[in-house]
Parts: structure tokens; C-alpha cells; sequence
């Protein structure tokens, strides 16, 4: 069965991280990283990026959230649908 | 300030008299020549002084509710509020009730079929107005996050759409294909942006044909929506960008709490400005762009089968992003369709959604069948944001921000229930007026 991604966000505001130094923030090997969704910016101007990994992977986080860590998750990633009819 | 009033007054000779041949069988009808005047109270003319019976121990005698034996008669009449009881004072017996202005209650919409159609829909826009203005969307680009355009489907019902097939992005295993999806529920949403904005250029974006483990035809996850949404900020920020405005369209949501992590949880999305697609919408909005969101189908008079029974604070995540325009959806008699979720928002978002509301329930694109409606809150966000983008056409983000043009569209829809303007859970401030918003701005 495969892993679950877990999805997190990296605060890097020196430059845009690359899958390598996103791993090391997370203090995860780089190959835990999804690769395919990438290092994804979400406001850039505040250094804040998206990152997926493994979440076997993940390291021990404060489920409260308040942990001075450079990351913060793991966050759901519900199902989506339209509010609208469906094709039957 | 004056006030209708309903007063009750003892029975007296030219009171019965007056009664009797109100109700007479050759009285037609009841004229009082002279309006009563007690005081400050003034009675109204046309009003005939009705018998009341008197309550005792036993009960209502129902046979003393007669003109000649009526111990109390009432009548309507109006009163300055400040004079109540010195008239009450002043007249012995004599009794003033509140009589509050009253109106047809009309049954939210939950039927099957269509309540009139696009054409009818594009009159309550007034599109010839926004049209005699300029104001087509012409250079202003739509992107419709959902499950994919069909472009042969609008041109076969008569629209001549444009497409950017370079700006796109598709979830990983779904087919590069912009503007030849199967019709489904992406190609309603882009039929319906048209009618207000004729001229605009679609973008698409099929992320709820998500192939992510797990997900089915018109589903998909957050986490495709967070791509798509980072592709537009970038794109966006690009020198080839070419567009005016971009206004993005999401006619999607969760359909229940079940879906998320649990309430609590500091990684959860219902409620939760932090989690990374809501911080992205935020990002994306003060950036420029126009953020529409349906309101939801969690209406309490006949929600969708997947809210499971809940229909209280189902308006989460994005849908009640405090940067975004919340779309309820009505019919085209301006009555709130049943299904349409209403407000509050779930507690930790933006209280007051649905912001606005738009139009849904009539024939349209036929994207389900001949004859089936294009509805849910799903059709009125991107009629919504067909006005959006018809404003944008000669409204820069530059000169009215996001948030800017989303308090105009608010402060001039059609107050409902009318007259009385302000937020309410069923419409927000109203039905959406884009011609208002358009002489608003001078345009």
C-alpha cells in the first residue's frame, strides 16, 4: 500500500527552496519529498511554500501547531466536489 | 416617527352602527367620510371597525362576535410612537397594538426543473446595459476551476467563447486538453460566466477530474486546487501575462465536516486561515485577482444528499475566505433557491457569507440534457463572475482592488428581503446588480 503524503508548508524567506533544501527544513531525507507537487509557493512575499511528504517520513510535530519550527502541519487535504448537478 | 397601530376600543352606538353596515349585504363597501381622530391616533377610513368577542373563563363566544353584541371592536389606524400612551390614557378601554407590515412568503425553490432561462437571466443583469457601457469582459480572463471545458458545446448553443489553451493546468495523469473536456459540470460554469461577459477569455482548469487516489469524476482534492492556484499567481506575475483582470471562478467546496480533519485539528481547512490553500487565496487576491466562491447546496429546505443533513454553518475553508465573494444562488423571480447554503459561516472564517447572490436554476448550457437547468450554487458564482469580469473590462485592479470592487458589488445589490438592506444568512446583502456597480465607478 502506498505511503500517505502528508501535506505541510516550509517558511524559507531567504529564496525559494528547491526540493533539497525543503527536505532539510523538514529535516527529512529528500527522497520523503513529493516530488511531482514540487516545492509550491503560496505567499511568496512572506517566504511560504507547500510541500508534500511522506508522512511516514514526517518527524515528531507539537500537534498544537505552536512548535518554533520553520514548518507547520500536517494539513488536510479534503476531497473536493461541485455544487452542482451530476452526471448520473 | 408615526406607526401603524391595530387599537381596540369599547363598544359604543355609532361604533355598531358603523360596523353593522360595513358588513351589511348592501354595503359594497365601508366608507368613513372623515378620517377619527383621538389624540395623535388617527384611524383609517377605509377600515371598518370589526366585532371582536370578549375572552372569558369559559372561552370565546363566538356568537357575541357580531356588530350588535360585541363588546370590543378593533380597527387600524396609524400613531406617533411617542403618543401611545397618552392616547391610552386619554380614552378609557382603548388598546394599541403593533401592526407590522406583512408579506408573501414565498417558498424557496426546490423542484427539478428550470425556472425560466439564460435569456431571462441576462435581462435581470441588464448584460444590454452593461453591453452599452462597454463592459463585455473583453481582455479580462475567466479561469474555471472545475472539470473541464467543452468549447464545441458552447459554440453549438450559439456562443462564440474565447479560449487561452497556453495558460492552463491539469492535475497530474489528466489529459492536456483545454477546451475539449467532456461536457459536464465545468462547461455550465463556463456557459454561465458568458452571459454577463461575453468577450472574456476563458481559462481552464480541470481540477476536479483529479485522477489522486481516491477520487471520482467531478471530484478532486484540495491539494490539486493549491497547484492550480499557485500556476495563476505565477503566471500571473509573468511578462507575457496579457490580461486586464483575472477573475477566478470556484463552484466547489466540501460537502460536509466529515470530509476534513477534525474540529480542533490545527491542520484543518474548514476553518482555518492558515492552512496553506487559504493562505494562497489570500496571496492570490492581493495579487489582483477576483476570488468567487459558490456558497455551498446546504440550503435547509433541500440540501443536497451529500451534506448528509447538515445545514448549519456549512459555508467553510475558502467558500468563507474573507478575501473572496461568496455567491448564494436564487432564481430568476429573485427568490433564494432552497438548496442554497446559508449563512453564518463556520465560526474562525468570515461571519457574514454569503456575500451576494446571484442567479441559478434556469435552462442554460443543457450541459446535463435537453431541458435540464444549469443550477446549484455552482451556476450563480460564475454568473457572478461573468459581472465580475464585465466590470473589469474598464476597471483595473489598479484602481479598485479586489476587495474595493467586492464591497461596491455588495453595497449595490438588490436589498432582499426587500426593502430592507444590510446581511442576511439567506442572500447577504442582496441580489447582484452589476449595472449599479458599473455607475458606481462611472463606468
Amino acid at each position: 500500500m502506498p505511503d500517505t503524503m502528508a501535506l505541510m508548508t516550509i517558511a524559507c524567506p531567504e529564496a525559494k527552496p528547491g526540493l533539497a533544501r525543503a527536505a532539510e527544513i523538514l529535516g527529512v531525507s529528500a527522497d520523503a519529498i513529493d516530488a511531482a507537487f514540487g516545492v509550491v509557493p503560496i505567499d511568496p512575499d512572506r517566504g511560504l511554500y507547500a510541500v508534500q511528504v511522506r508522512a511516514s517520513a514526517l518527524p515528531a510535530t507539537d500537534p498544537s501547531g505552536q512548535q518554533d519550527t520553520p514548518y507547520r502541519g500536517p494539513f488536510s487535504n479534503p476531497r473536493i466536489e461541485g455544487f452542482g448537478p451530476r452526471r448520473r | 416617527m408615526r406607526v401603524s397601530v391595530i387599537v381596540t376600543m369599547p363598544a359604543h352606538a355609532p361604533l355598531r352602527a358603523q360596523s353593522s353596515n360595513a358588513f351589511s349585504m348592501e354595503a359594497l363597501a365601508f366608507n368613513i367620510t372623515e378620517p377619527t381622530k383621538r389624540g395623535d391616533l388617527v384611524l383609517d377610513p377605509s377600515f371598518p371597525p370589526l366585532p371582536l368577542a370578549a375572552r372569558t373563563v369559559e372561552g370565546v363566544s363566538l356568537a357575541a362576535a357580531t356588530a350588535r353584541d360585541a363588546p370590543v371592536f378593533v380597527a387600524r389606524g396609524t400613531i406617533d410612537a411617542d403618543r401611545i400612551d397618552d392616547v391610552k390614557a386619554a380614552h378609557r378601554g382603548v388598546q394599541i397594538f403593533a401592526d407590522p407590515e406583512i408579506g408573501l412568503f414565498q417558498k424557496p425553490h426546490c423542484g427539478p426543473n428550470p425556472v425560466g432561462t439564460h435569456v431571462d437571466v441576462a435581462r435581470q443583469l441588464d448584460v444590454q446595459a452593461l453591453k452599452g457601457k462597454r463592459l463585455t469582459g473583453r481582455g479580462v480572463a475567466v479561469a474555471i476551476m472545475d472539470t473541464g471545458i467543452n468549447i464545441a458545446h458552447l459554440r453549438a448553443a450559439g456562443l462564440r467563447p474565447r479560449l487561452d489553451r497556453k495558460v492552463f493546468w491539469a492535475p497530474p495523469g489528466v489529459a492536456h486538453t483545454p477546451g475539449a473536456y467532456a461536457v459536464d459540470h465545468g462547461t455550465m460554469c463556463a456557459f454561465d460566466a458568458l452571459i454577463a461577459a461575453p468577450a472574456c477569455t476563458l481559462l481552464d482548469f480541470p481540477i476536479l477530474r483529479s485522477r489522486t487516489p481516491g477520487g471520482s469524476v467531478m471530484a478532486g482534492f484540495l491539494s490539486d486546487a493549491l497547484l492550480a492556484f499557485s500556476y495563476l499567481l505565477t503566471q500571473k506575475a509573468t511578462p507575457e501575462w496579457k490580461y486586464k483582470a483575472l477573475v477566478i471562478n470556484n463552484s466547489w467546496g466540501m460537502y460536509h465536516p466529515s470530509w476534513d480533519f477534525a474540529p480542533g485539528h490545527p491542520g484543518r481547512y474548514s476553518d482555518n486561515l492558515n492552512h496553506p490553500f487559504n493562505i494562497i487565496v489570500g496571496t492570490l487576491a492581493r495579487a489582483g485577482a477576483d476570488i468567487l466562491f459558490a456558497a455551498g447546496n446546504c440550503g435547509a429546505n433541500c440540501p443536497d444528499q451529500r451534506c448528509q443533513g447538515v445545514t448549519r454553518r456549512t459555508i467553510t475553508g475558502a467558500n468563507a475566505h474573507p478575501d473572496v465573494l461568496t455567491l448564494a444562488g436564487c432564481d430568476i423571480h429573485d427568490i433564494r433557491v432552497g438548496y442554497s447554503s446559508q449563512g453564518p459561516a463556520i465560526p474562525g472564517m468570515a461571519p457574514n457569507k454569503p456575500d451576494l447572490t446571484a442567479y441559478t436554476h434556469f435552462r442554460g448550457s443543457q450541459a446535463f440534457g435537453q431541458g435540464t437547468p444549469d443550477s446549484g450554487t455552482s451556476t450563480a458564482c460564475p454568473v457572478a463572475a461573468g459581472c465580475v469580469a464585465a466590470i473589469r473590462t474598464r476597471l483595473a485592479p489598479g484602481n479598485a482592488t479586489p476587495d474595493d470592487l467586492f464591497v461596491q458589488f455588495r453595497a449595490n445589490a438588490a436589498p432582499k428581503p426587500s426593502p430592507r438592506p444590510g446581511w442576511n444568512h439567506d442572500y447577504g446583502a442582496g441580489i447582484i446588480r452589476p449595472v449599479a456597480v458599473a455607475n458606481h465607478y462611472g463606468l
